[in-house]
């Protein structure tokens, strides 16, 4: 809502409302009765003017009916002695009368008067009415006969009045007054309005002061009662209304604002409380799941020194079988025991490797197999590698982390596959490459997400398999290792002589 | 009163009006013109009338004109019809009448006596001074015959004598207006 009176006026902005009230009852009335005063005193002063000239034609009116037979008869004397009669209005300042030819018969002149001052008079009122140049000579301009007019001028009005006789113009009559009644009476209707403003102003004060309580009071009380709702935020007060007017319904939308305000805060309130209870219940219930998580954590924890515990356990038998198979490989002379045992040995060493490198890692469940496969192709470059070749070893990883279920069958994979060709594809030669790869293949389209496709290949560019181990479905007990171990892993294998010997296994993971 | 001292007295009357026209200025004459003996005192006869009420039996009706009577062959005849031609007093046109004899002056309302003899004066106002007829000369002695309105110049100026008895006994009623101006006598 706009109070742009207000904002102009910062003064009222301040003051309380009944103060407010008050200086604009004030300030409209004063207003007011100043605009009438103006008013009636531009209405009395033309109004007086015109009385003043009204008057001045009737007394302009009697001088020349008493002056129709000097007039008709050239009687000046008797003239004079009729215009001497104006002595006794002390306003005229000069009288004069004027034969039907504009000559002059008589004059009359207030003693105080000066006879220039009233020439020029004449002479200006001549001038101003019919716009010439007239210099007074005792002598009317002709155009000027028969003609009633009037001048104010200079604080003075001068006026031409003609005499008419059975309709015969016989002479004019000229009478200048001084408007000092006029300005008198002024002064006077100033004084007087000024006195009377005063005491209205002084009764409007009084009366809007005891009157304006009709107002002010329920607004004062709306406005106590709105600072206590606010001071002791009590919403269930509620204001009396003391009229049908705007203020009782100013005071009807209050107690409705507070009752909305009350059921808003009695609903804000009930739900808080439940709002409180909730987060109690939810703190309660954090702190049980922390409790529990804490206790799961434990297990967790009690179960990886278990399982870690085991692995070391593992690891340890399977290094003291394999300690033992060494042993016994020192009692041993016939060479093809010897490599029997030899096999086993490095058998059960690649199961103690992924044994000993899953209870060193913090992950049980998962074997960094690149990690791995360099451990395990170290240990059989040692054991079957001879020096003097430069047997090179090429792995191309990619990174996968394996479980132990995939891991111990692609170990003894390489263990059986990579001894072989050590032992037996460079027989002849002084050099050649081993090369070990684990490559991820995309899956087709249709394929579950969750399954991983790898192929595993181990090659070698030696001799390659005699003729007649060609087939993967031979005796030899290393291939029926490595065939039972592409089942464990569920995949296939594939052969391929041709400058060396590859072995592919495909495999999936889920 | 003789003929020969009334000439003279006339004369002297006249010789000062003629002396005095360039400073008289009438209604009737607005303009600054030199006006004869004969112009002013036919002025002077229809300003009288304005001055005058006749009683209500002096009018047969509202619209008859006032008649002035004026005897035969006064000069001041031509000059009287120039001045009342179209004009009106109280609504009432003005009209003259040429009097052949004293008897003739019964029906009218205004007689002039300008040059006739004393005797023919002094007869008229016998026949006439019952009736409301307004009697006016320029003779020294006409008040004192029973004669109602005497005017003169006298230093240039307007001199007026009223019979205020014999216009009483007329039942005429002459205005307060003339009468301030006049001088008031009762013969």
């Amino acid at each position: 809502m706009k109070m742009g009176i207000f904002n102009k006026m910062p003064g009222l902005s301040n003051i309380s409302f009944k103060r407010k009230l008050i200086s604009l009852v004030l300030m409209v009335s004063g207003l007011s009765l100043l605009m009438a005063f103006v008013a009636f005193l531009t209405y009395d002063r033309i109004h007086y003017r015109r009385q003043l000239v009204r008057d001045l034609e009737i007394l302009a009116e009697m001088i020349g009916s008493n002056c129709t037979a000097s007039l008709l008869f050239n009687i000046p004397s008797d003239a004079e002695e009729i215009v001497s009669a104006l002595k006794a209005h002390p306003s005229i300042r000069s009288g004069k009368i004027y034969t039907a030819d504009g000559s002059q018969l008589t004059s009359y002149r207030r003693s105080d008067v000066d006879s220039l001052q009233s020439k020029q008079m004449i002479q200006k009122t001549v001038e101003h009415y019919l716009n010439i140049t007239y210099i007074e000579s005792n002598r009317l301009p002709h155009t000027l006969l028969s003609r009633k007019y009037h001048l104010f001028l200079e604080n003075r009005l001068a006026l031409f009045h003609p005499v008419v006789l059975d309709n015969e113009l016989i002479g004019m009559v000229y009478l200048e007054t001084d408007l000092t009644a006029i300005e008198e009476r002024f002064q006077n209707s100033i004084t007087a309005m000024a006195a009377v403003m005063l005491i209205s102003f002084l009764v409007i004060y009084l009366l809007t002061a005891k009157l304006q309580y009709f107002i002010t009071k329920p607004i004062s009380y709306l406005s106590l009662l709105a600072k206590r709702v606010s001071t002791e935020r009590d919403y269930s007060i509620r204001a009396d209304k003391f009229s049908k007017d705007e203020i009782g319904l100013l005071i009807e939308s209050f107690n409705d604002m507070l009752s909305q305000i009350e059921y808003r805060d009695n609903t804000i309130q009930e739900t808080s409380v439940q709002l409180e209870k909730q987060t109690e219940k939810l703190k309660n219930e954090l702190k049980k799941r922390r409790k529990v998580e804490k206790e799961i954590k434990r297990s967790l924890d009690e179960k990886n020194i278990l399982l870690q515990e085991i692995h070391h356990r593992v690891k340890n038998n399977l290094q003291i079988i394999s300690s033992l198979l060494k042993l016994q490989l020192r009692h041993i002379d016939d060479p093809d025991t010897m490599t029997l045992f030899q096999d086993c040995h490095n058998r059960v060493h690649t199961m103690a490797l992924i044994h000993e490198q899953l209870y060193r890692s913090e992950d049980f469940s998962n074997i960094d197999f690149q990690e791995y496969v360099l451990s395990l192709t170290k240990h059989l470059f040692y054991i079957y590698n001879n020096p003097t070749k430069k047997i090179k070893l090429e792995i191309e990883m990619e990174k996968a982390h394996l479980d132990l279920n995939t891991a111990i069958p692609c170990g003894l994979l390489i263990t059986e596959l990579v001894s072989n060709s050590l032992k037996y594809a460079f027989i002849d030669r002084d050099q050649g490459k081993i090369k070990i790869s684990l490559a991820r293949v995309n899956g087709a389209p249709t394929e579950d997400l969750n399954k991983k496709k790898y192929i595993f290949t181990i090659q070698d560019d030696g001799v390659g398999l005699p003729s007649d181990i060609e087939s993967l479905s031979t005796e030899s007990l290393g291939l029926k290792l490595v065939n039972a171990l592409v089942r464990q892993l569920r995949g296939e294998i594939s052969v391929e002589i041709n400058g060396g010997t590859i072995f592919t296994i495909e495999f999936i993971i889920e | 009163m003789s003929s020969g001292a009334n000439d003279e007295c006339m004369m002297k009357h006249a010789l000062c009006i003629l002396l005095c026209l360039s400073f008289f200025v009438f209604s009737l004459a607005p303009q600054a013109e030199t006006l004869t003996e004969y112009q002013v005192r036919a002025a002077y006869l229809y300003n009288f009338l304005k001055f005058v009420k006749w009683p209500g039996h002096a009018f047969e009706n509202d619209h008859q004109p006032i008649t002035i009577g004026i005897f035969h062959f006064s000069p001041v005849e031509q000059d009287l019809r120039n001045i009342i031609r179209n004009r009106t007093i109280d609504s009432r046109s003005i009209t003259i009448k040429i009097l052949e004899q004293p008897e003739d002056a019964q029906d009218c309302h205004v007689v002039y006596f300008g040059d006739i003899e004393r005797r023919h004066q002094i007869a008229t106002i016998g026949i006439v001074q019952k009736n409301p007829i307004l009697t006016i000369s320029d003779a020294g002695y006409f008040c004192r015959i029973g004669g109602m309105i005497y005017f003169y110049i006298e230093d240039n100026r307007l001199r007026l004598v009223i019979n205020r008895k014999a216009v009483d006994n007329a039942q005429l009623e002459i205005s307060a207006r003339l009468l301030r101006v006049a001088q008031i006598v009762d013969e």
